[in-house]
């Protein structure tokens, strides 16, 4: 089989890894070698579905042991299956990152013969990588469930970024669905990598010269809408997984039905719910926010006709509006339409000056749904009262949503809803 | 400081003649009418035009003063708006200027300042421009073992990808070609110079580049996927303008 054919599957096999993220790495190129790593990350081009692309993204082989129901590459599907060559695999890279194609690698695998054995065919391919071609770029592998300690240890030491995919929301519908794998064999390598990079960053202050253990961090992934989970339990388990396990980002992959298994769904959850999820996931790490403030049983799933952080402000209207000269940056930040960059020009500007809404407006901050939400030296904007049964019709019709009476959470999204869902960058 | 409508100063477009013309407007105690580059210009008969000469010796003196008296920040904020498409970039840059000497070090964070707020935006829409740049040059390996990339920005992103491509490279010669302002990045694997050009080479690829090519559509075909196709979305995060020269967006041979 030719180089091309082989790339051609084993993109094909890869493709459904949301992560594609290329930032937190420091990685300096080395004398004589090539390649570094950016660490605000780099998009190298977008794909017809609008994902970012930046690694080079593909599996080692798609040839898998495993059966488990959700996965395009299980054992029992009728596919064609490949294996690159370690060299392939690298000669690709380089060929690809010179040409500047590409910011790094992103390797998986399905999992041949053993967990162990796998584990090696991919620490060959990126060593030849590290070493014979001294390549200091980005490079993101995948952790095979199962494989020993030791082997997880020598992969850190190689690349940026380490991640171990939890599947699915539960160990119930892992126990179901993917029958191989259990919770204790997803849960302890990533234990292990936290410990190891804690005991990585301490030995850098200590020794210069010390090896970096992913320096990038670690990330997982899990599919969603494939098993009945609540967005409550996804959201409080995103928010264990990054106190407990320094993670990175949680990765959300909205099911595409590619399963044979009659208990999954055979049609695709709205592609909505993914990107409210996201919205949830970046309250979480960057606005302050706690599960618990988001959801709870009584909402138990995030609205579709609001953003999150909307929906929250809508429900704690007691805690508005919010003068901007004033709040401290926590409560900007929580204000609907204020993301960090603003949020931060506004405390940067207020220092020396008092701020009016025009002045807002000259330093480009949206102002399309703050404005509700706000004062400037005691006004609001153009007096507007703030009720909710008036902003509340407001926020949705700016949603492109009309008529507010008239919607329920079991109403089909419209067009423009999943047009809008999908604006977001995975 | 007397604002003179009558007044036009005309520089030759580098920045050295832009930062002399600021020196002259400060030391004559005047602001023109506005500052143009002199090649652009239709002279009409109710303007007095100031020729200025560029002295390296005085744009230093402005950069020197302000790095040192303002911050570095700020010299790069002039840099960089000097670098945009803006149309009238010299305005603002004076402008600004002055409000650097009347602000002191905190300038950068007056953001509700209508020039303070032009040019930290005009930075920002350089440094953004050169960060997509980034990622959508695509090189070709020439026979001669030089990659080579032609781009057509709206800015000036040449100087701001000097050191991301230099360090990332290394030992490898490269150059990245901007067709629209006719200038050229040339790096030999030590040291890297832009230069003025009007040609645009014919190039000859190495033997395995239409191979390299045929891969990467292959790749870029198929990591879609399908089930989510959205074009629009797409052309948000990459506008068509950068297409052009995209390899994975040329219709295939």
């Amino acid at each position: 089989m030719t180089v091309e054919e082989k790339l051609k599957i084993l993109t094909d096999a890869a493709k459904y890894d949301a992560s594609c993220v290329s930032s937190g790495s420091v990685r300096k190129n080395t004398k004589n070698g090539i390649g570094n790593a950016s660490e605000c990350g780099i998009c190298h081009t977008f794909a017809a579905d609008g994902r970012c692309v930046s690694l080079l993204k593909i599996l080692f082989t798609n040839y898998c042991i495993y059966d488990c129901q959700y996965c395009i590459n299980r054992c029992s599907n009728d596919v064609k299956r490949t294996s690159f060559t370690a060299r392939e695999i690298a000669d690709l890279t380089i060929g690809f990152y010179k040409r500047n194609y590409i910011e790094g690698l992103f390797l998986s695998s399905a999992v041949i013969k053993s967990p162990d054995y796998t584990m090696e065919q991919i620490i060959s391919a990126i060593s030849i990588l590290r070493n014979d071609y001294r390549f200091n770029g980005y490079i993101h592998a995948k952790t095979i469930p199962g494989a020993s300690g030791e082997l997880v240890e020598r992969l850190g030491l190689l690349v940026d970024r380490m991640s171990i995919n939890i599947e699915l929301p539960s160990e119930q519908s892992l126990n179901r669905f993917a029958p191989q794998k259990t919770k204790k064999s997803i849960l302890s390598p990533m234990k292990q990598i936290k410990g190891s990079i804690i005991q990585s960053k301490q030995e850098m202050v200590v020794y210069k010269h010390a090896p970096s253990f992913v320096p990038a961090g670690q990330s997982t992934q899990m599919i969603i809408g494939a098993t009945p989970e609540t967005d409550k339990s996804i959201i409080y388990l995103s928010q264990s997984l990054y106190k407990t396990f320094d993670m990175k980002r949680v990765f959300y992959s909205s099911y595409i039905p590619v399963g044979s298994n009659k208990n999954l769904p055979v049609t695709a959850p709205p592609l909505l719910r993914e990107h409210r999820l996201y919205q949830a996931d970046w309250l979480l790490r960057y606005y302050g926010f706690e599960a618990g403030e988001l959801l709870d049983d009584e909402n138990p799933n995030l609205s579709c006709e609001v953003d999150p952080k909307c929906h929250w402000a809508l429900r704690h209207l007691g805690m508005f509006p919010v003068e901007i000269n004033k709040a401290p940056y926590e409560m900007i930040l929580r204000v609907p339409g204020i993301g960090v960059r603003s949020a931060k020009k506004i405390i940067r500007a207020r220092r020396y000056s008092k701020l009016s809404f025009s002045d807002l407006k000259r330093m480009r901050i949206s102002m399309k749904r703050a404005r509700y939400f706000i004062t400037c030296n005691g006004h609001t904007f153009e007096n507007m009262w703030l009720r909710q049964e008036l902003i509340t019709p407001l926020m949705l019709s700016d949603a492109g949503v009309s008529g507010y009476g008239q919607l329920s959470l079991l109403d089909e999204p419209t067009k423009g809803d999943v047009i809008k869902c999908l604006t977001g960058e995975i | 400081m007397f604002n003179r409508r009558d007044i036009v100063y005309l520089y030759d477009g580098s920045l050295d003649g832009l930062l002399t013309a600021v020196f002259e407007s400060f030391s004559f105690h005047e602001i023109p009418a506005d500052i143009l580059i002199n090649s652009n210009v239709q002279e009409s008969l109710d303007v007095n035009y100031y020729y200025v000469n560029t002295d390296t010796d005085k744009a230093y003196r402005v950069q020197n003063a302000i790095s040192q008296k303002i911050s570095k920040r700020s010299m790069h904020n002039v840099f960089f708006t000097y670098l945009s498409a803006v149309p009238d970039k010299e305005m603002i840059i004076l402008a600004y200027i002055h409000r650097c000497f009347e602000f002191g070090k905190s300038v950068n964070s007056r953001i509700n300042d209508k020039y303070v707020g032009a040019v930290l935006d005009a930075s920002l829409s350089v440094t953004n421009e050169a960060h997509n740049f980034k990622g959508f040059i695509r090189f070709l390996e020439l026979s001669n073992g030089v990659y080579y990339s032609k781009i057509s920005p709206k800015a000036r992103v040449l100087p701001a990808l000097i050191l991301h491509f230099k360090e990332r490279f290394n030992s490898m010669p490269f150059m990245i070609h901007d067709i629209v302002h006719k200038e050229c990045l040339v790096y030999n694997g030590t040291e890297a110079v832009i230069y003025q050009t009007d040609i645009i080479p014919d190039v000859t690829v190495s033997d395995n580049e239409e191979q390299y090519k045929r891969l990467w559509r292959e790749f870029y075909e198929t990591v879609e996927i399908k089930s989510r196709h959205n074009p629009k979305c797409r052309m948000t995060h990459m506008p068509k303008r950068y297409w052009q020269h995209l390899t994975e967006m040329e219709p295939a041979k």
